[in-house]
């Protein structure tokens, strides 16, 4: 302590008052007044250093304190509530170390969560690269009977569909994530906007021999984003024709009120298993009967892309009968849901 | 990591006969980060509740503790220092100081405790808030909403570990109501602020994280909102 400058300087004034203040008493009433003039203003001196020492020890133990917390030591609570530049130093410096603390679990998470996402990602595109190495082989035999190459053709094409499928969905996702994927509101007929998000998933319900109904009256425009509104239908239609049987049902209903426009796909297959239900729309995640070919990001998708316009989408199961409902909610106007 | 633990607690007014129960041995715990609302008939001990909670009325039985502070171990003096630090508290009619203009109700929290505001602090949150061109007006001057507004910003200026609100779009049309449901749910999911929001309106309570209902003075319901 005594190597403090700023203690060892107001120490050595305090000697030096405490002598002049002997020295003035002395030559102002003689020995006697002298000594007691050095002796208050030791006394005064000794207090002030006393109230000092344990103030500077306070400051050491909080540094003490700070030093064990960078060396990743245990978070204490070391505020107290009392009045005083003390008090306030140990609250702030509570408040910053949990906020750090906290950000650096939340990095670890993150980083956790970014390794799971890398390992999907390279699963999902690593198992039709597997297949379409081995019909490219087979496609370089010059032997290859004719018909065998259009059916190995055909599939490789299917594959590296499915492969741009995904990826564009990824993007999608990812320009979701940063921020910068620009809704464009303009007034949507929904209608026209359901038999649109139809369309691409048209050719694999037909080859699975399902039925699609659309049943969509007309009704007021919606003020909305028309291309990724349509999207998310598109991604919730897909997954309603992978979770109805061959030659199963799946059905498009639009129902609008003055609040909101609501669009459900319902299917006729099993429905959602219990345990899928909490995790549907968590990215990657497969349910107990998902399809062979399916990432798990359609759904996470379609919620997105509706949360992105104030919307929401709710699955449930079906009430009359098996199968599942999907429920995409769009405000009619800004913060009606 | 657990802000609040709620412990068996329990609040009676009045003796004998007359007395009655507002809050009946609830216990609860709210996670760091979490956005809570509370619902319940009139007369349910929800604000009861709401009091306890921001160490502005004693408990017949029962403790709170915020981050592990035991708020009625503590004598008043701390208390009240302890509350104007770790706790926020926004209410229906503001409570906003008549005499004093914006500028000295936000930052009032910081001047009992003998701070100097931070500039740059004061400019982003009065941005945030829409007052930049309100800070020497009169809280008379300003509208509900705006008010409103103050309030919440002299709840946040200290940066507490939990902000109760009580009915604070109560006395708000709807579009201040949706503007200051925003404001909070921004905060909460900018600064990960926790939040605890007593409320009649089910279009506020489905913006939190999760849902607790109150009648009787107990808990009745307690439900995630979003998983």
């Amino acid at each position: 302590m005594l190597r403090n400058k700023e203690l060892t300087g107001p120490l050595a004034a305090t000697l030096a008052l405490t002598a002049a203040a002997g020295c003035v008493c002395g030559a102002l009433g003689g020995l006697a007044a002298g000594l007691a003039g050095a002796v208050f203003a030791a006394l005064v001196g000794v207090v002030w250093l006393a109230v000092t020492a344990r103030r500077y020890a306070r400051l050491r133990q909080l540094g003490e304190y700070l030093a064990s917390v960078y060396a990743g030591g245990e978070l204490l609570d070391i505020r107290d509530n009392r009045e005083g530049e003390l008090s306030l130093l140990k609250n702030d410096l509570h408040k910053i170390t949990v906020t750090l603390r906290q950000q650096s679990e939340q990095l670890a998470h993150d980083k956790q969560f970014l390794q799971g996402l890398l390992g999907s990602v390279s699963h999902q595109l690593r198992t039709p690269l597997t297949g379409m190495l081995v019909m490219a082989d087979l496609l370089a035999r010059p032997d290859l009977p004719n018909e065998k190459r259009a059916e190995f053709t055909g599939q490789l094409t299917a594959q590296l569909e499915r492969m741009q499928w995904l990826l564009e969905r990824l993007l999608t996702l990812s320009r979701l994530d940063a921020g910068c994927l620009v809704m464009d509101p303009a007034p949507v007929n929904l209608p026209a906007l359901l038999r649109q998000a139809a369309a691409p998933v048209r050719v694999a319900l037909e080859l699975r021999g399902q039925t699609l109904e659309l049943d969509c009256p007309e009704g007021p425009p919606w003020q909305g984003d028309e291309k990724w509104t349509a999207e998310a239908v598109t991604n919730l239609i897909k997954n309603a024709s992978e979770h109805a049987p061959e030659g199963g049902r799946v059905t498009v209903r639009l129902r609008q009120d003055a609040l909101a426009a609501r669009i459900t796909v319902e299917d006729n297959g099993p429905g959602i298993p219990a345990q899928d239900m909490p995790h549907l729309f968590e990215r990657f995640y497969r349910g107990s009967n998902a399809a062979p070919g399916s990432a798990g990001i359609g759904l996470a998708l379609a919620r997105e892309l509706a949360r992105a316009q104030g919307g929401e989408v709710t699955a449930e199961n079906r009430a009359d009968g098996p199968g599942a409902r999907f429920t995409l909610r769009l405000p009619m106007r800004p913060g009606a849901l | 990591m657990e802000l609040l633990r709620v412990e068996h607690l329990t609040r009676r007014y009045g003796q004998g006969a007359a007395q009655v129960t507002a809050l009946d041995d609830v216990s609860f715990s709210v996670e760091k980060g979490e956005f809570v609302a509370i619902m319940g008939p009139s007369g349910s001990g929800k604000s009861t509740l709401l009091h306890l909670l921001g160490g502005v009325d004693r408990p017949t039985a029962g403790r709170v503790l915020v981050q592990g502070t035991d708020l009625y171990a503590m004598d008043e003096t701390a208390l009240a220092i302890f509350r104007r630090r770790q706790i926020g508290l926004v209410y229906q009619f503001y409570n906003l100081i008549p005499v004093l203009n914006v500028r000295e109700n936000l930052t009032l929290p910081l001047l009992l405790d003998g701070r100097r505001v931070d500039r740059s602090l004061l400019d982003r949150l009065t941005d945030t808030l829409g007052l930049a061109d309100r800070l020497n007006h009169l809280p008379d001057q300003l509208s509900g909403g705006q008010q409103q507004r103050v309030s919440i910003g002299r709840a946040l200026i200290a940066s507490p570990a939990l902000m109760l609100a009580d009915e604070p779009t109560g006395n708000l049309d709807s579009r201040n109501s949706a503007e200051i449901m925003a404001l909070l749910r921004r905060f909460h999911e900018e600064k990960g602020q926790t939040l605890l929001v007593i409320t009649h309106d089910e279009r506020i309570a489905r913006q939190a994280d999760r849902l607790i209902t109150i009648e009787d003075g107990r808990i009745t319901r307690d439900e995630a909102v979003r998983p």
